[in-house]
Protein backbone atom coordinates (compact mmCIF):
# COMPACT_ATOMS: atom_id res chain seq x y z
CA UNK A 1 0.00 0.00 0.00
CA UNK A 2 3.00 2.37 0.28
CA UNK A 3 2.99 2.93 -3.78
CA UNK A 4 -0.88 4.03 -3.14
CA UNK A 5 0.04 6.10 -0.11
CA UNK A 6 2.33 8.05 -2.00
CA UNK A 7 0.59 8.41 -4.96
CA UNK A 8 -2.06 10.08 -3.16
CA UNK A 9 0.71 11.66 -1.39
CA UNK A 10 2.03 13.49 -4.55
CA UNK A 11 -0.98 14.32 -6.23
CA UNK A 12 -2.70 15.92 -3.33
CA UNK A 13 0.47 18.09 -2.58
CA UNK A 14 -0.14 18.70 -6.33
CA UNK A 15 -2.99 20.88 -5.22
CA UNK A 16 -2.42 24.34 -4.82
CA UNK A 17 -4.88 25.85 -2.95
CA UNK A 18 -5.82 29.57 -2.91
CA UNK A 19 -4.90 32.12 -0.08
CA UNK A 20 -6.19 31.26 2.97
CA UNK A 21 -9.69 33.09 3.71
CA UNK A 22 -8.65 34.29 7.15
CA UNK A 23 -11.33 37.04 7.85
CA UNK A 24 -14.06 34.92 5.94
CA UNK A 25 -13.93 31.99 8.41
CA UNK A 26 -13.75 34.62 11.38
CA UNK A 27 -17.34 36.25 10.30
CA UNK A 28 -18.44 32.53 9.80
CA UNK A 29 -17.19 31.29 13.22
CA UNK A 30 -18.89 34.81 15.42
CA UNK A 31 -22.43 34.14 13.56
CA UNK A 32 -22.17 30.23 14.81
CA UNK A 33 -21.03 31.56 18.17
CA UNK A 34 -24.46 34.26 17.64
CA UNK A 35 -26.50 31.09 16.77
CA UNK A 36 -25.49 28.79 19.71
CA UNK A 37 -26.17 31.58 21.93
CA UNK A 38 -29.39 32.27 20.17
CA UNK A 39 -30.24 28.29 20.59
CA UNK A 40 -29.35 28.39 24.27
CA UNK A 41 -31.51 31.78 24.83
CA UNK A 42 -34.35 29.83 22.65
CA UNK A 43 -34.73 26.76 24.64
CA UNK A 44 -34.46 29.10 27.68
CA UNK A 45 -37.52 30.34 26.52
CA UNK A 46 -39.32 27.75 25.25
CA UNK A 47 -38.50 25.48 27.82
CA UNK A 48 -38.87 21.39 27.65
CA UNK A 49 -41.71 21.04 25.37
CA UNK A 50 -41.82 22.51 22.25
CA UNK A 51 -45.23 22.71 20.23
CA UNK A 52 -44.87 22.62 16.41
CA UNK A 53 -47.29 25.48 14.91
CA UNK A 54 -49.53 24.75 12.04
CA UNK A 55 -50.97 27.87 11.36
CA UNK A 56 -50.56 31.34 10.10
CA UNK A 57 -49.55 32.54 6.54
CA UNK A 58 -47.01 30.60 5.27
CA UNK A 59 -45.99 29.12 8.46
CA UNK A 60 -43.41 26.25 9.06
CA UNK A 61 -44.16 23.38 10.96
CA UNK A 62 -41.00 23.75 12.87
CA UNK A 63 -39.22 23.47 16.26
CA UNK A 64 -36.77 25.45 18.20
CA UNK A 65 -34.82 21.78 18.16
CA UNK A 66 -31.99 21.20 15.11
CA UNK A 67 -33.43 20.21 11.91
CA UNK A 68 -33.38 16.19 11.21
CA UNK A 69 -31.12 14.99 9.64
CA UNK A 70 -31.88 14.64 6.00
CA UNK A 71 -33.32 11.81 4.75
CA UNK A 72 -33.43 10.36 0.93
CA UNK A 73 -36.60 11.30 -1.01
CA UNK A 74 -38.10 7.92 -0.87
CA UNK A 75 -38.34 7.87 2.82
CA UNK A 76 -39.32 11.63 3.57
CA UNK A 77 -42.84 12.20 5.06
CA UNK A 78 -44.69 13.44 2.74
CA UNK A 79 -46.35 16.99 3.52
CA UNK A 80 -48.69 18.66 2.21
CA UNK A 81 -48.56 21.99 1.25
CA UNK A 82 -49.69 23.93 4.08
CA UNK A 83 -52.54 25.58 3.07
CA UNK A 84 -52.77 29.18 3.00
CA UNK A 85 -54.58 32.22 3.19
CA UNK A 86 -54.40 35.82 3.25
CA UNK A 87 -52.46 37.84 6.31
CA UNK A 88 -54.51 40.07 8.12
CA UNK A 89 -55.12 42.88 6.07
CA UNK A 90 -55.33 41.28 2.58
CA UNK A 91 -58.55 41.20 0.23
CA UNK A 92 -59.03 38.59 -2.37
CA UNK A 93 -60.11 40.45 -5.83
CA UNK A 94 -60.36 39.62 -9.29
CA UNK A 95 -56.57 40.48 -9.50
CA UNK A 96 -55.88 38.00 -6.88
CA UNK A 97 -54.64 39.01 -2.99
CA UNK A 98 -54.40 42.40 -2.18
CA UNK A 99 -52.79 43.88 0.85
CA UNK A 100 -54.52 46.43 2.41
CA UNK A 101 -52.15 47.55 5.21
CA UNK A 102 -48.25 46.58 3.85
CA UNK A 103 -48.28 43.36 5.15
CA UNK A 104 -46.91 40.87 2.45
CA UNK A 105 -46.73 37.74 4.29
CA UNK A 106 -46.42 36.63 7.93
CA UNK A 107 -46.01 33.33 9.87
CA UNK A 108 -44.41 31.08 12.49
CA UNK A 109 -40.99 29.74 13.16
CA UNK A 110 -41.54 26.95 15.93
CA UNK A 111 -42.45 29.37 18.79
CA UNK A 112 -41.29 32.49 16.80
CA UNK A 113 -43.16 34.55 14.44
CA UNK A 114 -41.96 36.55 11.53
CA UNK A 115 -43.39 39.13 9.04
CA UNK A 116 -42.69 41.08 5.87
CA UNK A 117 -44.45 43.87 5.38
CA UNK A 118 -44.27 47.59 3.40
CA UNK A 119 -44.70 50.99 4.68
CA UNK A 120 -44.92 53.06 1.50
CA UNK A 121 -42.21 51.92 -0.82
CA UNK A 122 -40.49 50.66 2.00
CA UNK A 123 -39.91 47.48 3.48
CA UNK A 124 -38.41 45.28 6.28
CA UNK A 125 -38.09 41.71 7.32
CA UNK A 126 -39.04 40.93 11.25
CA UNK A 127 -38.56 37.83 13.34
CA UNK A 128 -39.78 37.49 17.16
CA UNK A 129 -39.14 34.93 19.56
CA UNK A 130 -42.05 34.65 20.66
CA UNK A 131 -46.00 35.46 19.14
CA UNK A 132 -46.38 38.65 21.62
CA UNK A 133 -43.99 40.77 19.24
CA UNK A 134 -41.39 42.82 20.19
CA UNK A 135 -39.09 41.16 17.10
CA UNK A 136 -36.30 42.78 15.46
CA UNK A 137 -34.97 43.64 11.94
CA UNK A 138 -33.76 40.89 9.85
CA UNK A 139 -33.35 43.27 6.73
CA UNK A 140 -35.28 45.68 4.12
CA UNK A 141 -34.94 48.26 2.25
CA UNK A 142 -36.39 50.99 0.02
CA UNK A 143 -37.75 51.76 -3.43
CA UNK A 144 -39.20 48.51 -3.76
CA UNK A 145 -37.59 45.28 -5.46
CA UNK A 146 -36.47 44.75 -8.75
CA UNK A 147 -39.37 43.42 -11.21
CA UNK A 148 -38.60 39.54 -12.29
CA UNK A 149 -38.37 40.65 -15.88
CA UNK A 150 -38.92 37.17 -17.72
CA UNK A 151 -38.69 35.00 -14.59
CA UNK A 152 -41.49 34.55 -12.31
CA UNK A 153 -39.80 36.11 -9.86
CA UNK A 154 -36.96 37.66 -8.48
CA UNK A 155 -35.78 37.12 -4.68
CA UNK A 156 -33.78 39.16 -2.26
CA UNK A 157 -33.05 37.29 1.25
CA UNK A 158 -32.45 38.78 4.07
CA UNK A 159 -30.18 36.92 7.33
CA UNK A 160 -28.93 37.32 10.93
CA UNK A 161 -27.02 33.62 10.85
CA UNK A 162 -29.85 32.25 12.39
CA UNK A 163 -32.97 32.39 10.36
CA UNK A 164 -33.63 33.93 6.76
CA UNK A 165 -36.38 35.73 5.64
CA UNK A 166 -36.52 35.98 1.69
CA UNK A 167 -38.99 38.29 -0.36
CA UNK A 168 -39.73 38.56 -3.67
CA UNK A 169 -41.35 40.02 -6.33
CA UNK A 170 -43.41 37.86 -8.28
CA UNK A 171 -44.77 38.50 -12.38
CA UNK A 172 -48.02 38.83 -13.14
CA UNK A 173 -48.50 35.47 -14.44
CA UNK A 174 -47.75 33.25 -11.20
CA UNK A 175 -50.96 31.62 -9.38
CA UNK A 176 -48.90 30.89 -6.79
CA UNK A 177 -45.33 29.19 -5.78
CA UNK A 178 -44.71 25.92 -4.05
CA UNK A 179 -41.68 25.92 -1.78
CA UNK A 180 -40.01 22.57 -1.00
CA UNK A 181 -37.16 22.61 1.91
CA UNK A 182 -34.62 18.74 1.59
CA UNK A 183 -36.50 18.07 4.89
CA UNK A 184 -40.05 17.60 2.76
CA UNK A 185 -41.66 20.44 4.12
CA UNK A 186 -43.45 22.61 1.50
CA UNK A 187 -45.40 26.47 2.15
CA UNK A 188 -47.55 27.25 -0.43
CA UNK A 189 -47.09 31.22 -0.97
CA UNK A 190 -50.17 33.16 -2.66
CA UNK A 191 -48.00 36.78 -4.31
CA UNK A 192 -49.81 39.28 -2.71
CA UNK A 193 -50.17 42.86 -4.29
CA UNK A 194 -49.19 46.11 -3.02
CA UNK A 195 -49.04 49.17 -4.80
CA UNK A 196 -49.28 47.74 -8.13
CA UNK A 197 -46.84 45.21 -7.86
CA UNK A 198 -46.80 41.74 -6.69
CA UNK A 199 -44.78 40.18 -4.13
CA UNK A 200 -44.01 36.72 -1.75
CA UNK A 201 -42.35 36.37 1.39
CA UNK A 202 -41.42 33.23 4.00
CA UNK A 203 -39.12 32.68 6.34
CA UNK A 204 -37.11 29.85 7.90
CA UNK A 205 -34.11 28.71 10.02
CA UNK A 206 -31.08 29.32 8.23
CA UNK A 207 -30.10 25.85 8.98
CA UNK A 208 -33.29 24.70 6.39
CA UNK A 209 -32.05 24.17 2.89
CA UNK A 210 -34.08 24.93 0.19
CA UNK A 211 -34.45 22.20 -2.27
CA UNK A 212 -36.98 24.05 -5.11
CA UNK A 213 -39.28 26.60 -5.71
CA UNK A 214 -41.87 25.57 -8.22
CA UNK A 215 -44.07 28.27 -9.89
CA UNK A 216 -47.41 27.77 -10.79
CA UNK A 217 -48.52 29.82 -14.10
CA UNK A 218 -51.53 31.16 -15.51
CA UNK A 219 -52.60 34.49 -13.56
CA UNK A 220 -53.79 35.77 -10.28
CA UNK A 221 -56.73 33.45 -10.13
CA UNK A 222 -56.12 30.82 -12.80
CA UNK A 223 -53.58 27.90 -12.89
CA UNK A 224 -52.80 26.75 -16.23
CA UNK A 225 -50.74 23.95 -15.59
CA UNK A 226 -48.12 25.32 -16.33
CA UNK A 227 -44.43 25.07 -14.38
CA UNK A 228 -41.39 26.68 -13.48
CA UNK A 229 -39.25 25.56 -11.08
CA UNK A 230 -35.88 27.19 -9.41
CA UNK A 231 -33.25 25.28 -7.84
CA UNK A 232 -31.24 27.34 -6.10
CA UNK A 233 -27.47 27.04 -5.20
CA UNK A 234 -26.83 26.46 -1.37
CA UNK A 235 -23.69 27.11 -0.34
CA UNK A 236 -22.86 26.58 3.28
CA UNK A 237 -22.92 30.28 5.66
CA UNK A 238 -24.79 31.48 2.78
CA UNK A 239 -27.96 32.37 1.95
CA UNK A 240 -29.51 30.29 -1.39
CA UNK A 241 -28.97 31.48 -4.76
CA UNK A 242 -31.24 31.32 -7.14
CA UNK A 243 -30.78 31.80 -10.48
CA UNK A 244 -32.81 30.38 -14.12
CA UNK A 245 -35.92 28.93 -13.59
CA UNK A 246 -36.20 25.67 -15.72
CA UNK A 247 -39.48 24.94 -17.50
CA UNK A 248 -40.96 21.52 -18.89
CA UNK A 249 -38.27 19.87 -21.78
CA UNK A 250 -35.29 22.30 -21.00
CA UNK A 251 -32.17 20.72 -20.58
CA UNK A 252 -30.74 21.14 -16.91
CA UNK A 253 -27.00 22.32 -16.78
CA UNK A 254 -24.23 20.21 -15.40
CA UNK A 255 -22.93 20.70 -12.20
CA UNK A 256 -19.44 21.62 -12.58
CA UNK A 257 -17.21 24.17 -10.55
CA UNK A 258 -14.36 26.17 -11.96
CA UNK A 259 -11.81 28.64 -9.66
CA UNK A 260 -10.14 31.65 -10.61
CA UNK A 261 -7.57 33.53 -9.54
CA UNK A 262 -5.83 36.85 -9.64
CA UNK A 263 -4.57 40.20 -7.94
CA UNK A 264 -5.71 43.46 -8.01
CA UNK A 265 -3.06 45.71 -6.45
CA UNK A 266 -1.45 43.71 -3.29
CA UNK A 267 -4.96 41.80 -2.96
CA UNK A 268 -5.32 38.52 -4.40
CA UNK A 269 -9.12 37.76 -5.19
CA UNK A 270 -10.74 34.24 -5.91
CA UNK A 271 -14.15 33.92 -7.42
CA UNK A 272 -15.61 30.52 -8.07
CA UNK A 273 -17.95 29.86 -10.68
CA UNK A 274 -20.58 26.78 -10.10
CA UNK A 275 -22.80 25.58 -13.07
CA UNK A 276 -26.01 23.72 -12.19
CA UNK A 277 -29.74 23.17 -12.00
CA UNK A 278 -29.13 26.80 -10.71
CA UNK A 279 -27.84 27.96 -13.97
CA UNK A 280 -24.28 29.74 -12.92
CA UNK A 281 -23.76 31.52 -10.07
CA UNK A 282 -20.09 32.97 -8.87
CA UNK A 283 -18.84 33.47 -5.42
CA UNK A 284 -16.11 35.93 -4.68
CA UNK A 285 -13.61 35.98 -1.45
CA UNK A 286 -14.76 39.01 -0.63
CA UNK A 287 -18.03 38.46 0.29
CA UNK A 288 -19.81 38.94 -3.08
CA UNK A 289 -21.83 36.37 -4.91
CA UNK A 290 -24.04 36.62 -8.12
CA UNK A 291 -26.28 34.31 -10.49
CA UNK A 292 -27.19 34.65 -14.23
CA UNK A 293 -30.24 34.60 -15.12
CA UNK A 294 -30.26 32.98 -18.63
CA UNK A 295 -29.48 29.90 -19.08
CA UNK A 296 -25.94 28.61 -20.18
CA UNK A 297 -24.54 31.52 -22.35
CA UNK A 298 -24.58 31.15 -25.90
CA UNK A 299 -23.49 34.71 -26.00
CA UNK A 300 -21.18 36.83 -23.94
CA UNK A 301 -22.48 38.95 -21.65
CA UNK A 302 -20.47 41.10 -18.73
CA UNK A 303 -23.16 41.49 -15.77
CA UNK A 304 -20.75 44.02 -13.48
CA UNK A 305 -20.53 43.99 -10.21
CA UNK A 306 -18.92 46.02 -7.53
CA UNK A 307 -17.54 44.96 -4.47
CA UNK A 308 -17.78 47.83 -1.92
CA UNK A 309 -14.31 48.97 -0.34
CA UNK A 310 -12.47 46.58 -2.81
CA UNK A 311 -11.42 46.89 -6.24
CA UNK A 312 -14.31 45.80 -8.65
CA UNK A 313 -14.39 42.13 -9.55
CA UNK A 314 -16.90 41.28 -12.65
CA UNK A 315 -17.60 38.28 -13.82
CA UNK A 316 -19.58 37.29 -15.97
CA UNK A 317 -20.55 33.94 -19.33
CA UNK A 318 -19.07 33.54 -22.33
CA UNK A 319 -20.29 31.35 -25.00
CA UNK A 320 -18.08 28.22 -25.97
CA UNK A 321 -16.14 29.14 -28.68
CA UNK A 322 -14.79 32.37 -26.55
CA UNK A 323 -11.48 31.94 -25.67
CA UNK A 324 -10.16 35.23 -24.24
CA UNK A 325 -12.12 38.76 -23.49
CA UNK A 326 -10.11 41.84 -24.38
CA UNK A 327 -11.37 44.38 -22.58
CA UNK A 328 -11.33 48.20 -22.79
CA UNK A 329 -10.95 50.68 -20.06
CA UNK A 330 -12.61 54.09 -20.28
CA UNK A 331 -8.40 55.47 -19.50
CA UNK A 332 -7.65 53.50 -23.09
CA UNK A 333 -5.77 50.52 -21.37
CA UNK A 334 -6.64 47.25 -22.45
CA UNK A 335 -6.37 43.77 -20.50
CA UNK A 336 -6.64 39.77 -21.78
CA UNK A 337 -9.16 38.08 -19.89
CA UNK A 338 -8.92 34.51 -20.53
CA UNK A 339 -11.93 32.31 -20.35
CA UNK A 340 -12.67 29.12 -17.76
CA UNK A 341 -14.29 25.90 -19.37
CA UNK A 342 -17.28 25.29 -16.71
CA UNK A 343 -19.43 22.28 -17.72
CA UNK A 344 -21.22 23.44 -21.23
CA UNK A 345 -20.25 27.01 -20.93
CA UNK A 346 -17.17 29.19 -20.16
CA UNK A 347 -16.86 31.79 -17.40
CA UNK A 348 -14.56 34.72 -16.93
CA UNK A 349 -13.67 36.81 -13.80
CA UNK A 350 -11.55 40.24 -13.85
CA UNK A 351 -10.85 43.21 -11.64
CA UNK A 352 -10.68 46.42 -12.09
CA UNK A 353 -8.55 49.19 -9.72
CA UNK A 354 -10.78 51.69 -8.03
CA UNK A 355 -11.89 54.19 -10.98
CA UNK A 356 -11.59 52.30 -13.41
CA UNK A 357 -14.63 51.47 -15.75
CA UNK A 358 -15.16 49.11 -18.96
CA UNK A 359 -16.02 51.17 -22.14
CA UNK A 360 -15.96 48.03 -24.46
CA UNK A 361 -15.13 44.47 -24.86
CA UNK A 362 -14.31 42.28 -27.69
CA UNK A 363 -14.79 38.16 -27.19
CA UNK A 364 -12.22 36.32 -29.36
CA UNK A 365 -11.70 32.75 -29.94
CA UNK A 366 -8.44 30.88 -30.03
CA UNK A 367 -6.63 32.37 -33.37
CA UNK A 368 -7.84 35.38 -32.05
CA UNK A 369 -10.66 36.41 -34.37
CA UNK A 370 -13.59 38.48 -32.41
CA UNK A 371 -16.56 36.51 -32.03
CA UNK A 372 -18.67 39.39 -30.29
CA UNK A 373 -18.22 42.74 -28.80
CA UNK A 374 -20.00 45.08 -26.48
CA UNK A 375 -19.53 48.27 -24.00
CA UNK A 376 -21.24 49.05 -20.61
CA UNK B 1 -12.43 36.85 21.38
CA UNK B 2 -9.31 39.08 22.10
CA UNK B 3 -6.94 39.93 19.56
CA UNK B 4 -4.61 37.75 20.91
CA UNK B 5 -6.12 34.61 20.27
CA UNK B 6 -7.44 36.37 17.15
CA UNK B 7 -4.22 36.09 16.19
CA UNK B 8 -3.04 32.97 16.97
CA UNK B 9 -6.18 31.69 15.00
CA UNK B 10 -5.01 33.84 12.01
CA UNK B 11 -1.86 32.31 12.06
CA UNK B 12 -2.56 28.94 12.90
CA UNK B 13 -5.16 28.95 9.63
CA UNK B 14 -2.91 30.42 7.28
CA UNK B 15 -0.67 27.65 8.12
CA UNK B 16 -2.90 24.61 8.02
CA UNK B 17 -5.41 25.67 5.34
CA UNK B 18 -3.70 24.18 2.42
CA UNK B 19 -2.99 20.44 3.99
CA UNK B 20 -7.24 20.85 5.09
CA UNK B 21 -8.27 21.90 1.50
CA UNK B 22 -5.78 18.87 0.05
CA UNK B 23 -8.07 16.46 2.44
CA UNK B 24 -11.30 17.76 1.52
CA UNK B 25 -10.16 17.53 -1.91
CA UNK B 26 -9.23 14.06 -1.79
CA UNK B 27 -12.40 13.60 0.21
CA UNK B 28 -14.70 15.44 -2.23
CA UNK B 29 -12.79 15.25 -5.47
CA UNK B 30 -14.19 18.94 -6.00
CA UNK B 31 -11.76 21.81 -5.11
CA UNK B 32 -14.92 24.28 -5.45
CA UNK B 33 -16.35 22.16 -2.05
CA UNK B 34 -13.59 21.38 -0.67
CA UNK B 35 -12.34 24.75 -0.20
CA UNK B 36 -15.70 25.18 0.93
CA UNK B 37 -15.61 22.72 3.35
CA UNK B 38 -12.38 23.72 5.11
CA UNK B 39 -13.64 27.29 5.32
CA UNK B 40 -16.38 26.04 7.41
CA UNK B 41 -14.51 23.76 9.42
CA UNK B 42 -11.83 26.55 10.24
CA UNK B 43 -15.06 28.42 10.74
CA UNK B 44 -16.30 26.11 13.43
CA UNK B 45 -12.38 25.61 14.86
CA UNK B 46 -13.05 29.91 15.57
CA UNK B 47 -15.96 29.74 17.23
CA UNK B 48 -14.81 27.35 19.37
CA UNK B 49 -11.55 28.39 19.95
CA UNK B 50 -11.10 28.64 23.46
CA UNK B 51 -12.02 25.05 23.88
CA UNK B 52 -9.72 23.68 20.65
CA UNK B 53 -7.07 25.76 21.68
CA UNK B 54 -6.85 24.29 25.65
CA UNK B 55 -7.54 20.39 24.25
CA UNK B 56 -4.08 21.13 22.80
CA UNK B 57 -4.58 19.66 19.05
CA UNK B 58 -6.40 21.98 17.15
CA UNK B 59 -4.93 20.56 13.81
CA UNK B 60 -6.76 17.44 14.74
CA UNK B 61 -10.11 19.31 15.70
CA UNK B 62 -10.37 20.77 12.27
CA UNK B 63 -9.12 17.61 10.32
CA UNK B 64 -12.51 15.93 12.41
CA UNK B 65 -14.63 18.78 11.13
CA UNK B 66 -13.86 18.33 7.41
CA UNK B 67 -14.07 15.03 7.47
CA UNK B 68 -17.68 15.61 9.45
CA UNK B 69 -18.40 18.19 6.93
CA UNK B 70 -17.50 16.26 3.70
CA UNK B 71 -20.23 13.30 5.28
CA UNK B 72 -23.04 15.52 6.73
CA UNK B 73 -22.70 17.42 2.90
CA UNK B 74 -22.42 14.73 0.59
CA UNK B 75 -26.10 13.59 2.73
CA UNK B 76 -27.34 17.35 2.09
CA UNK B 77 -26.94 16.90 -1.65
CA UNK B 78 -28.05 13.44 -2.45
CA UNK B 79 -31.02 14.75 -0.49
CA UNK B 80 -31.22 18.11 -2.35
CA UNK B 81 -31.13 16.06 -6.08
CA UNK B 82 -32.95 13.52 -4.81
CA UNK B 83 -36.13 16.06 -3.63
CA UNK B 84 -35.50 18.33 -6.78
CA UNK B 85 -38.20 16.02 -8.88
CA UNK B 86 -35.67 16.85 -12.14
CA UNK B 87 -34.54 13.70 -14.20
CA UNK B 88 -31.04 12.66 -13.68
CA UNK B 89 -28.81 14.82 -14.81
CA UNK B 90 -25.76 14.29 -17.17
CA UNK B 91 -23.07 14.48 -14.67
CA UNK B 92 -19.15 14.04 -15.45
CA UNK B 93 -17.17 11.53 -13.33
CA UNK B 94 -17.73 14.36 -10.68
CA UNK B 95 -19.06 17.86 -10.19
CA UNK B 96 -15.28 19.25 -11.25
CA UNK B 97 -15.14 21.48 -14.06
CA UNK B 98 -12.94 20.30 -17.26
CA UNK B 99 -12.02 23.87 -17.12
CA UNK B 100 -11.11 24.17 -13.42
CA UNK B 101 -8.05 26.24 -13.23
CA UNK B 102 -4.74 24.24 -13.36
CA UNK B 103 -6.61 21.64 -11.82
CA UNK B 104 -4.84 18.40 -9.77
CA UNK B 105 -7.22 16.52 -11.30
CA UNK B 106 -5.43 16.82 -15.06
CA UNK B 107 -1.91 15.59 -13.76
CA UNK B 108 -3.17 12.50 -11.48
CA UNK B 109 -4.26 9.30 -12.60
CA UNK B 110 -4.79 8.42 -8.82
CA UNK B 111 -7.01 11.19 -8.09
CA UNK B 112 -8.57 10.19 -11.75
CA UNK B 113 -9.10 6.51 -10.01
CA UNK B 114 -10.82 8.34 -6.97
CA UNK B 115 -13.40 9.44 -8.70
CA UNK B 116 -14.98 6.44 -9.59
CA UNK B 117 -15.15 5.54 -6.03
CA UNK B 118 -18.14 6.37 -3.94
CA UNK B 119 -17.75 8.77 -1.17
CA UNK B 120 -17.66 6.33 1.47
CA UNK B 121 -15.18 4.07 -0.48
CA UNK B 122 -13.13 7.46 -1.05
CA UNK B 123 -13.11 8.74 2.49
CA UNK B 124 -12.07 5.29 3.76
CA UNK B 125 -8.62 5.21 1.12
CA UNK B 126 -7.80 8.69 2.11
CA UNK B 127 -7.83 8.16 5.15
CA UNK B 128 -6.54 4.91 5.49
CA UNK B 129 -4.14 4.91 3.23
CA UNK B 130 -3.17 9.12 3.10
CA UNK B 131 -3.48 10.14 6.60
CA UNK B 132 -2.43 6.51 7.84
CA UNK B 133 -5.66 6.04 9.86
CA UNK B 134 -5.91 2.85 11.67
CA UNK B 135 -9.26 0.70 11.15
CA UNK B 136 -10.81 2.35 14.16
CA UNK B 137 -9.59 5.57 13.74
CA UNK B 138 -11.27 5.94 9.84
CA UNK B 139 -14.56 3.58 11.78
CA UNK B 140 -15.00 6.60 14.31
CA UNK B 141 -13.78 8.94 11.92
CA UNK B 142 -16.88 8.49 9.57
CA UNK B 143 -19.20 6.90 12.12
CA UNK B 144 -19.44 3.78 11.10
CA UNK B 145 -18.11 0.06 12.33
CA UNK B 146 -14.42 -1.52 11.79
CA UNK B 147 -16.37 -4.08 9.34
CA UNK B 148 -17.70 -1.33 7.39
CA UNK B 149 -14.18 0.42 6.96
CA UNK B 150 -12.86 -3.08 6.06
CA UNK B 151 -15.35 -4.13 3.46
CA UNK B 152 -15.39 -0.55 1.95
CA UNK B 153 -11.25 -0.63 1.52
CA UNK B 154 -11.41 -3.94 -0.01
CA UNK B 155 -13.73 -2.89 -2.71
CA UNK B 156 -12.50 0.41 -3.22
CA UNK B 157 -8.96 -1.03 -3.62
CA UNK B 158 -10.58 -3.43 -5.95
CA UNK B 159 -11.71 -0.99 -7.97
CA UNK B 160 -8.66 0.79 -7.79
CA UNK B 161 -6.87 -1.97 -8.93
CA UNK B 162 -9.16 -2.76 -12.44
CA UNK B 163 -7.90 0.85 -13.25
CA UNK B 164 -4.34 -0.11 -12.80
CA UNK B 165 -3.37 2.26 -10.11
CA UNK B 166 -2.76 -0.06 -7.22
CA UNK B 167 -1.88 -2.79 -9.84
CA UNK B 168 0.00 -5.28 -8.68
CA UNK B 169 -0.15 -4.88 -5.22
CA UNK B 170 -1.45 -7.34 -3.18
CA UNK B 171 -2.41 -5.22 -0.30
CA UNK B 172 -5.52 -5.89 1.41
CA UNK B 173 -7.74 -3.95 3.49
CA UNK B 174 -5.36 -5.15 7.20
Amino acid sequence: MSELREDLDRALRAVAPGAAPVEEAIRRGKAIRFRRRAAVFASAVAGAVVVAVAVGYPALTRDAAPPPAPQPAQHAPHHDPVVTDGPAGTERGAQGMVSSDGVIAEGHIGAGSWQAAFSGRCFTTTVSPGTSGGGSALGGGCGGLPSPGADPADFQTFSDGTTEATLGSAAADVTYFVLTFTDGQQLKLIPVSWQGMRYVAWAGPASMTIASITAHLGGPTFDSGQQATAIPLSLPGKPPMFGIWLRAGQPVPPRATTIITGTAGAQSWVVTAYEGPWGTCWTDNRDGSGCATAAPATTTAIPARSVPGYAKLVYGQAAPAVSYLVVTLTDGRTMHVPAAALGDEKVFAFALASGQTVKRWTACDTTGKPLTSGGL
Amino acid sequence: MTAEPDDEFREFMRGRWPAMVRLAYGLTGDMGYAEDVAQAAFARAYASWGRVRRAGDPDAYVRRIVINENRRRFRKRRVAEDLSGEPPEPRGPDATGPGSAPGPEERSAVLDALRVLGPRQRAVVVLRYWLDMSEAETAAALNCSTGTVKSQASRALATLRKTAIVEGVEGDAR
